[in-house]
């Protein structure tokens, strides 16, 4: 009879950029059981809604997470506008999806790169980091910020961009494009990273339903579940949308859904360049929410669904800000993804899952 | 061009929770999060589900209203993932929630402070503590 081992995985290990520990429970060396915990950096954000006014949040919500930074300032001004009923302009609400696409694609490429560094390939995390670049320079030439840039805000945008500079966006991103294709050519191909992730930590579409998942990690077990496709703002303005779905519902799965997504938000961020309306990017906020007045949305974050939710107190001051983010959801798969791996697996699997633990521990 | 999302809310008895979270998971809604908020003397908790039938999938929400010491039913036996929230909704408010799949009673989150979002269930618990702790005092005498 095999034996039962607990191993401790985290806070600290070479795989995860932020803490969050796992207790392992092994037969032999074969996970049985993972028990998460987090909270080594929860910071209580949700709390500083007392001392902060609905225009400061945004600020705070921004420094949520360095990665979704402008996803959480978008989410965050769409729930208040929803909760004031404020309608921005649609030049507004294209500039917002264009860059939430840009944000999409430099996760996207963050993870590939920690995902090449895990691997030990490290040709292949410094050109992942190396495109990924470009997009923070656009970043840092339309609004002077480069990973925390307040462009987003109750009203609208708060930087006005050019139609000749998001012209110049298309044509790096087009560039972009095809470096992009031949490094995840070499990742999707290659016959040591098929071996390692090809029927790793899989999750079928039964139990990604189970488990309420969201993102890439619900799309890679075949669940279409993409808050995009409720077309909410300039999204409902594309010709087409089709999230990137597989039903292989492993690690090579999931690593192909956010390879394929990138090129998704590429196409999409070109077709609203195309179809970009003038006008002004902020009209004028007064007034406070409505005490007792309270709302909820959902947003498709790089990783999955964020959900909002606000309350209003009658003051500047709201008497509720509720964020969850979209690893919060996936916890749970997670843990079921790493049932009946191998130990030598699990940087694997958590790698693929791609968890934001600043995010979580907000 | 559609801005707004268009969710509702539901307000529950805490008694009639877990028949309604029942009927919704029968009726394949999505579970999205739970979430608390303190009031005066109690607090709401709102849960959130997509209802798979509606065309713009907007969400709807149930809320329960939970008075200072009262105890409320976990819905993870019908939606597993809920364990994460109402861990944090524990740790964060001091709800005392029953029957949670995976319950790290209390160390879900490693806080500074007691309850931190709910200054109130604080003071109770310690008051609580302190009345525990004279009664095994007076006791051993």
């Amino acid at each position: 009879m095999s034996k039962r081992t607990v191993i401790p995985f985290g806070p600290q290990h070479p795989v995860l950029p932020e803490p969050v520990h796992l207790d392992l429970v092994l037969e032999d060396e074969r996970v049985v059981n993972a028990i998460p915990r987090i909270g080594y950096v929860h910071r209580g954000l949700e709390k500083l809604v007392e001392k902060r006014d609905y225009t400061q949040f945004v600020y705070v919500t921004e420094r949520i997470c360095g990665i979704c930074s402008f996803g959480h300032s978008l989410g965050y001004s769409q729930c208040i506008e929803q909760l004031m009923g404020i309608e921005i302009t649609d030049r507004a609400e294209y500039l917002r999806v264009i860059f939430h696409e840009l944000s999409r694609i430099h996760s996207h490429l963050l993870w590939l790169g920690l995902l090449a560094d895990g691997f030990g390939f490290e040709a292949l995390f410094m050109h992942a980091w190396r495109l990924r670049e470009q997009v923070l320079d656009i970043f840092e030439e339309c609004t002077g910020g480069r990973v925390i840039f307040s462009a987003c805000d109750v009203g609208g945008f708060r930087q006005e961009v050019s139609n000749e500079t998001l012209k110049g966006i298309v044509i790096v991103l087009e560039r972009l494009r095809e470096e992009y294709r031949t490094i995840a050519k070499t990742l999707l191909d290659d016959s040591s990273v098929k071996s390692r992730m090809v029927g790793v930590g899989y999750l079928s579409h039964e139990q990604a339903k189970e488990y309420s998942m969201v993102g890439p990690f619900a799309r890679a077990s075949g669940l279409e579940v993409d808050e995009r496709l409720l077309g909410v703002g300039a999204y409902g303005e594309l010709s087409s949308f089709e999230p990137i779905l597989s039903d292989q519902g492993d690690c090579y799965a999931r690593c192909d859904v956010r390879v394929k997504e990138v090129l998704q938000s590429i196409d999409i961020i070109n077709e609203l360049v195309a179809k970009i309306p003038e006008g002004d990017v902020m009209v004028p906020v007064k007034g406070s929410p409505e005490k007792d007045a309270e709302t909820m949305m959902t947003l498709e974050q790089p990783r999955g669904q964020a959900f909002y939710y606000a309350k209003g107190n009658g003051s500047k001051f709201l008497a509720r800000m509720r964020i969850r983010t979209p690893t919060s959801q996936n916890i749970a798969g997670m843990v079921a993804a790493l049932s009946g791996a191998e130990l030598a697996d699990v940087p694997m699997v958590i790698l693929t899952i791609d968890p934001c633990i600043s995010c979580t521990e907000r | 061009m559609r801005r707004f999302q268009n969710p509702s809310f539901e307000y529950v008895g805490l008694e009639d929770l877990a028949e309604t979270v029942a009927d919704f998971k029968q009726r394949d809604f999505k579970f999205v999060q739970i979430c608390a908020t303190a009031l005066d003397e109690s607090c709401d908790v709102l849960y959130a589900f997509v209802d798979p039938e509606t065309t713009d999938g907007s969400m709807t929400g149930i809320m329960v209203n939970v008075p200072d010491g009262v105890h409320v039913p976990s819905i993870t036996e019908w939606y597993p993932a809920a364990f994460v929230f109402e861990n944090e909704t524990h740790d964060l408010f001091g709800i005392q929630i029953d029957g949670i799949n995976i319950d790290f009673g209390g160390e879900f989150y490693q806080v500074s402070m007691t309850f931190p979002m709910n200054p109130r269930a604080a003071e109770l618990e310690q008051s609580a503590r302190v009345a525990d702790a004279q009664e095994e005092g007076t006791d051993n005498e």
